[in-house]
């Protein structure tokens, strides 16, 4: 970048807003190293930048959360990127109890939205443990999975509402946000940006999430929330296999009797307590919750219809094993993580990867894993898994993480990123959310015409490539 | 009622397609959740009762002529009357009479029928019955064994199917007769078709011609009571003779006479009839035979755009239909069990014999009786029964046509092998 | 008339028994329900005849509905699919179009139980999914339209609230995966299936293509055509050994009720006691069916004819109900019904109200169980007149759909005095709230007299009145801000939306074959 076109952002952001520092710079380097680094602190700003950079040529990366970047999916890929930080809008815009939302910017951590939804009652919609960094917002827009799948309507779900400047500079308001009327009269008429679907005849808030920040760049979202239980148990069940917990978990799905829903290997609960117990090869934890009128009553119903489940299935549920007590998991739950990111306690480092298969594949995803994992001597008990149901069971987020130490496991844990992704999908596993190295293999297997189609829709909200360029399946370089 | 008259009410229907199917609360499967076999077989909406009444209203309006193909969708229906049942759940519209007020003005306009139509009517004109058999031969199916009491007021009425093509049912029901000590007479080869196919077809003028000369002739010889054994028939003396012809003979079918016989313990069901049977509801038996009530009154606004009748007006939604007398009839054979289909009573599935279809449309026809076996055939029924001998013909053919196991049999001759009087 | 090589064309493709140009049949597609009012909207003579398509063809397989739209853009010949068709959004809108009636796909492809999808054509309906799906102890979303519509094209392109949508949602967020035929031919299959064969999700990878495929109201059919949709199942609250049985006859059917089933109609003398208890009582997760509509629409809901609605209207059933919620309580255990048939009474007593059952003001017979979850319930209001149709629509929260309903009633009073429209004083209205009360949406149904052209111009400029209303006062976009003029009114004061709906129009319909009537024409707004 040249100084004129940094005074030029300087004019539209102020001087303190940009920043070419290298040592900043460096915080942010993925592929390629940005030339820049801005803190827009509102949309018109947003706007304006964008509306420069698609003057100028200049690629953009939005990011709204800050530490360490296992995914990579914000850091810029091509020369010349300006980082667009959102850290510093950091506002909880409205909370509305009664309508189970809240609205937020791009800078609002978890561990800064729970307390003050819970002084109303609610609590959010979250994933598990996120890094204490991480943006509530961009969780959202990268559909990650939230723990109570019985809360999880439609894959987009916690989102609903957004605003987002497109890559064209264009504003809109997504979903019943868009109006008539501004905000300020929609919630005069009784609304709460509720209706995440529209506005009118298409849904631009599905084509904002999952972008990794290649459509738009998102000021606010409303996000649906729940009440906070009155009253709350956790079951607990252990077993050697996933499939021991199958019939179960499908009979649980259905009735929707429970809050929080997922299984955990060894492992990875090993890295989430931070201990050294032994723990039975896979737990699955249950939450019931009960709230309101009657809460005891509730609770009451609920884990009695799961208990009997649990014997007509042959889960053995407990509030209590001798590795593992639920007080335990209800540490770690409606929370972020201890600093540093858990994920990287194990062996200082770790790689992600994750795809939605159903829960009946899950095991065998697994055990395809762990062998090629042997295959790239890379060790088994490095292997961390997280099942998360999604959809209220329709499909299940599988999470598997791999620890490694720098050096020592480094070329393996690599090897095994590479080889074991791609096998997981060539059998059928399906990387809804693409990051990183599978990337590429991913769209090979979608079919041209979903790659044709996602370019289209590309051209019409960042028709000059600015947002993030080569993300997902959106190679095409600057002109 | 004219397609004048009908106009506001064919303009009333929404489109919403309820008359391709069953009423929905009673839809059980989506195998035979349907109701209309022309909708089924030729599947443009026209062949609905919906889309039937729709192109009414365009003819009514000048909008289209009757071209072949539009013939073609006028008659490939057998005016069975399930649209009218599904449809009235809901809504106050009559489709099957809009359908049949355009095949009149489609005879009026000189259109309609259709070739093999205006055949069969020369022959019922020339013959007395559609077959163009001999009239001289209509009483050949009698026996020597069959006593009928020519000075007797009540009247078997034989039919041309029965007397032609499906004797059996006529020798069935003649020795009932007689078994249960019930006089009647015949009208030998004096018998003329009823006129249901003529009037089905919309030749309204020749079937009012036909119902005044059988009713005139019915006069004559002092008929009080008709006895028939073919839902067609029952359909024309009981409910579409009195709207054009005034009469007070009583008609009863044969499957409430032996009903009547049963309760009154002048016959005794005592051979064992192993079969387990399922039981088909003819059209004209089931949902079209509640009679026309006469109504006259007003149409009162009670609400803003909201009318009713004063008095009511009586409702004509299949309810009435001979549904109850042939099952209690086939309950008591001993040996014998009936187990139902899913689409029975008003939302019974035509067999796709009338209407005209058997004669300009057998393919159709074939194929809707086949679909009705496939019915008859899931109940795993050894045997179809049914009460009307034009349904029972098209079965028959459907029977051959898919080389199925199935037997099929009219009411008449289970009871009659019931009471031993098939030795 | 087609062009006779193109008609053979076409024919070849379906055969000739699949293809028809008769006049006769041709108007049997032209003719649709609302026709009336659009004309009277747009100025004309109202009538129910529109657009008489040059040709329909009925074809069987996804291959076939490919080569015909292929054929479309050769030809320059717009083309509208449809299930039931049921509404002027199933016809053209272009002189030289061609309908695809598509009838004869109509298999339900495959039920994965334990992963609660099917696998739907476009011509199953919604009662006979139902049929299959309860012998697997499931359910689906089954939108207001009725039992004998297209889930599919709920699902895929239409708007979609249904009685049991605090239980199962709203059709277009119940989406998994799809087969599309887009404008110009090309297949496009949503999410998971190009991976491993399976529809469990329609999202990614990356973005959601969902995203240009209906949006909150659904394209209308105006983007290309969709052959098959994976949509979510849910858990259908009945004993595996229960089965649907129906017995007598016609009106008087009687239904087994499912154990652990029990109906309310829950009174509150105020909008305000009724919105409190509505947010309770869908937040606790306690009713399959939270609906409100006028007293007027009680005496249609559980009863059997016109005159029966009429005599209970008449027998004093207005004097004794105000704002109530027609709900039902189906638990899959005693226990689960237990709890929340006293969590109900709590809530009712909590707020003042009283249920109307309880105290026989309306009584609910076994056969009307049936036709709640059957969802027949809303094809009752058409028993007043033959016809009703709905205003305002919009949908985000209770409160909204309370004062959406609030604001809407000397509106419509005015019509009403009028004479133009039925008379529920001004209290007409269809509320149900969304997946345990996070969302709800009010519309106003209507009933006027689709033979008079006087209703039906009332009708017309009832609901013009209407969307201005929603638009003045923020009361969310209105069912039926489709089409380019509407849109046009409306994205003014709504960000301009339809700039690019209009993009995406015109990125995916080169062409412009798809026949854009309810949706838009592609390109830029004409100013």
């Amino acid at each position: 970048m040249n100084e004129t076109q940094i005074a030029e952002i300087e004019q539209i952001l102020g001087k303190e807003k940009v920043s070419n520092s290298e040592k900043i710079l460096s915080v942010y380097s993925g592929n390629e190293p940005p030339s820049l680094v801005v803190w827009p602190t509102c949309t018109e700003e947003i706007v304006k930048l964008v509306k420069w950079a698609n003057k100028n040529s200049l690629p953009l990366v939005p990011i709204s959360s800050s530490g360490p970047k296992l995914r990579g999916s914000s850091l810029p890929k091509v020369k010349n990127a300006i980082i667009v930080d959102l850290n510093k809008m950091c506002k909880i815009l409205r909370i509305d109890s009664k309508n189970k939302v809240a609205m937020i910017e791009p800078g609002v951590t978890y561990d800064q939205l729970i307390p003050d939804l819970k002084k109303v009652g609610l609590r959010p919609l979250m994933p598990l443990l996120p890094k204490a960094s991480k943006s509530v917002l961009a969780s959202c827009l990268d559909r990650e999975p939230i723990t109570t799948p019985r809360f999880h309507w439609d894959t987009t779900d916690p989102l609903l509402c957004t605003e987002t400047v497109f890559g064209t500079g264009d504003v809109l308001r997504t979903g019943a946000a868009a109006g008539p009327g501004t905000l300020e009269e929609q919630w005069k008429s009784g609304q709460a940006q509720k209706n995440p679907q529209g506005p009118s005849q298409f849904d631009p808030f599905r084509l904002v999430q999952g972008s990794q920040g290649t459509i738009g760049i998102v000021t606010w979202i409303s996000m649906k929330c729940e009440k906070l239980p009155d009253k709350q148990l956790f079951l607990l069940a252990q077993g050697d296999d996933l499939n021991s917990f199958q019939e179960f978990n499908y009979a649980i799905y259905r009735r929707r009797l429970a809050d929080e829903h997922f299984m955990l290997n060894s492992i990875s609960l090993k890295g989430i307590l931070a201990t050294n117990k032994l723990y039975s090869p896979w737990t699955l934890v249950i939450g019931v919750s009960g709230h309101g009128m009657l809460a005891d009553e509730e609770l009451e119903y609920r884990v009695n219809d799961i208990r009997d489940i649990g014997s007509e299935t042959n889960v053995d549920l407990q509030e209590n094993f001798d590795a593992i007590r639920s007080s335990e998991i209800v540490s770690i739950l409606n929370r972020s993580s201890r600093v540093p990111y858990w994920k990287l306690g194990l062996a200082g480092n770790c790689f992600e990867v994750m795809f939605t298969t159903t829960l009946d594949r899950v095991q065998g995803f697994y055990d395809t894993f762990c062998g090629v994992a042997e295959e790239c001597d890379f060790p088994v008990d490095q292997i961390g898994a997280y099942v998360q149901p999604m959809n209220q069971g329709t499909n299940t987020h599988v999470g598997i993480d791999l620890y490694y130490h720098l050096d020592e496991d480094t070329e393996s844990a690599i090897s095994l990123l590479a080889k074991g992704q791609k096998r997981l999908l060539d059998e059928g596993a399906y990387f809804s959310r693409p990051y990183g190295v599978i990337t590429d293999a991913v769209f090979e297997k979608a079919s041209p015409m979903t790659v044709a189609a996602m370019k289209r829709v590309k051209a019409i909200f960042d028709p000059n490539n600015i947002l993030n360029p080569g993300t997902l399946c959106f190679k095409e370089v600057l002109q | 009622m004219t397609l004048g008259e009908m106009e506001d009410m064919m303009d009333s229907c929404v489109r919403c397609s309820k008359c391709k199917f069953i009423p929905q609360l009673v839809i059980q499967s989506k195998r035979f959740s349907s109701i209309c076999p022309s909708i089924d077989y030729f599947n443009f909406h026209a062949y609905s009762g919906g889309g039937r009444m729709i192109t009414a209203s365009a003819y009514y309006k000048g909008r289209i002529e009757l071209t072949p193909e539009m013939l073609n969708v006028l008659y490939g229906c057998t005016n069975c009357g399930g649209c009218e049942v599904s449809c009235k759940w809901v809504y106050e519209l009559e489709p099957n009479e809009a359908i049949h007020e355009l095949r009149v003005a489609a005879v009026e306009a000189g259109v309609g029928p259709m070739l093999k139509h205006k055949k069969y009517i020369e022959l019922v004109e020339r013959n007395k019955n559609p077959y163009g058999e001999d009239p001289d031969k209509r009483p050949a199916w009698l026996t020597d064994d069959i006593t009928t009491d020519e000075s007797s007021s009540t009247l078997y009425f034989v039919g041309c199917t029965a007397s032609y093509r499906r004797e059996e049912i006529a020798v069935a029901t003649a020795k009932i007769l007689n078994s249960a000590g019930e006089d009647f007479r015949l009208m030998g080869s004096d018998e003329m078709c009823c006129g249901s196919p003529v009037y089905r077809v919309g030749d309204e003028k020749s079937a009012i011609e036909i119902m005044k000369s059988n009713i005139e002739q019915f006069k004559e010889a002092g008929i009080e009571k008709i006895i028939t054994s073919c839902s067609g028939c029952y359909n024309m003396l009981k409910v579409e003779y009195p709207r054009f012809v005034e009469h007070d003979i009583e008609v009863v079918h044969t499957s409430q006479i032996i009903e009547g016989f049963l309760k009154d313990g002048k016959i005794n069901l005592t051979e064992k009839v192993p079969l387990k049977v399922t039981y088909h509801d003819p059209c004209h038996l089931g949902r079209m035979a509640e009679p026309y009530i006469p109504w006259e009154g007003e149409k009162i606004e009670v609400l803003s755009q909201v009318y009713i009748y004063d008095p009511p007006k009586p409702e004509r939604r299949g309810a009435g239909g001979v549904y109850d007398a042939p099952r209690n009839v086939l309950k008591q054979i001993p040996g014998l069990e009936l187990v139902e289909m899913e689409r029975i009573r008003e939302y019974s599935y035509c067999c796709g014999a009338g209407g005209g279809c058997k004669s300009a449309f057998p393919d159709f026809a074939l194929w809707a009786s086949n679909e009705r076996l496939e019915e008859a055939e899931s109940t795993g029924a050894s045997t179809l029964v049914s009460a009307c001998p034009f349904c029972g013909t098209n079965f028959k053919d459907g029977i051959e046509s898919r080389n199925s196991k199935m037997e099929y049999f009219d009411i008449t001759e289970l009871v009659l092998r019931s009471i031993g009087g098939d030795k | 008339m087609l062009e006779k090589d193109v008609y053979a064309a076409f024919k070849k493709i379906v055969g000739e028994r699949n293809i028809s140009q008769d006049p006769g049949v041709m108007d049997s597609y032209a003719f649709q329900w609302c026709n009336e009012i659009e004309s009277a909207q747009r100025g004309e003579e109202p009538q129910r005849f529109g657009v008489r398509p040059l040709a329909v063809v009925l074809p069987k397989s996804t291959e076939e509905v490919q080569a015909i739209v292929r054929l479309c853009n050769e030809h320059d010949v717009s083309y509208k699919a449809f299930c039931t068709g049921m509404g002027p959004w199933a016809g053209l809108s272009s002189p030289r179009g061609i309908q695809i009636d598509l009838r004869r796909m109509n298999s339900i492809l495959e039920i994965d139980e334990k992963n609660m999808y099917a696998v739907i054509e476009p011509y199953v309906t919604n009662a006979q999914l139902q049929c299959e799906l309860f012998r697997h102890g499931l359910m689906h979303h089954a939108q207001g339209a009725g039992p004998q519509t297209s889930p599919l094209a709920s699902h895929t392109s239409f708007v979609g609230p249904g009685f049991t949508s605090p239980y199962t949602g709203f059709s277009g967020r119940n989406v998994l995966g799809v087969e599309w035929i887009l404008p110009d031919g090309e297949i496009l299959r949503l999410g998971s299936y190009d991976h491993n064969g399976k529809w469990f999700t329609g999202d990614g990878p990356g973005i959601s293509l969902r995203g240009i495929m209906r949006g909150w109201l659904g394209a209308y059919g105006g983007l290309g055509v969709f052959t098959k949709a994976a949509i979510r199942l849910f858990s259908w609250p009945a004993p595996k050994e229960w089965k649907w049985k129906t017995s007598g006859t016609i009106p008087e059917y009687d239904w087994d009720i499912p154990p652990f089933w029990k109906m309310y109609v829950l009174n509150f003398e105020e909008w305000e006691e009724y919105q409190n208890a509505m947010y309770e009582l869908s937040d606790r997760e306690v009713t399959m069916v939270a609906t409100t509509s006028a007293p007027e629409g009680l005496a249609a809901l559980f009863t059997n004819t016109k005159q029966e609605a009429i005599e209970s209207i008449f027998a004093g059933l207005l004097a004794k109900t105000r704002n109530y919620i027609v709900m039902l309580v189906a638990a899959h255990t005693e226990r689960e019904f237990e709890f929340r048939t006293k969590l109900v009474q709590s809530i009712m007593e909590k707020y003042g109200g009283n249920d109307l059952i309880e105290e026989g003001v309306t009584v609910p017979k076994p056969m009307h169980y049936g036709e709640t979850v059957r969802n027949m319930l809303g094809g009752h209001a058409f028993r007043f007149s033959n016809c009703f149709q709905s205003t305002h629509g919009g949908m985000d929260t209770i409160a909204m759909a309370v004062r959406l309903a609030q604001l809407n009633q000397p509106v419509k009073q005015k019509y009403i005095d009028k004479g133009v429209i039925g008379d529920d004083r001004g209290l007409g209205v269809w509320i149900t709230s969304y997946e345990s009360g996070h969302m709800a949406h009010m519309e106003t149904p209507t009933v006027y007299d689709p033979t008079s052209v006087e209703s039906c111009l009332g009708y017309a400029a009832y609901q013009d009145e209407c969307n201005q209303m929603d638009l003045d006062e923020a009361l969310g976009m209105p069912f039926f801000i489709v089409g380019d003029d509407v849109h046009n009114f409306y994205a003014e004061r709504t960000m301009n939306y339809a700039d690019w709906i209009r993009k995406i129009k015109a990125a995916f319909d080169p062409n412009g074959v798809s026949d854009p009537s309810h949706y838009v024409k592609g390109g830029e707004r004409k100013k």
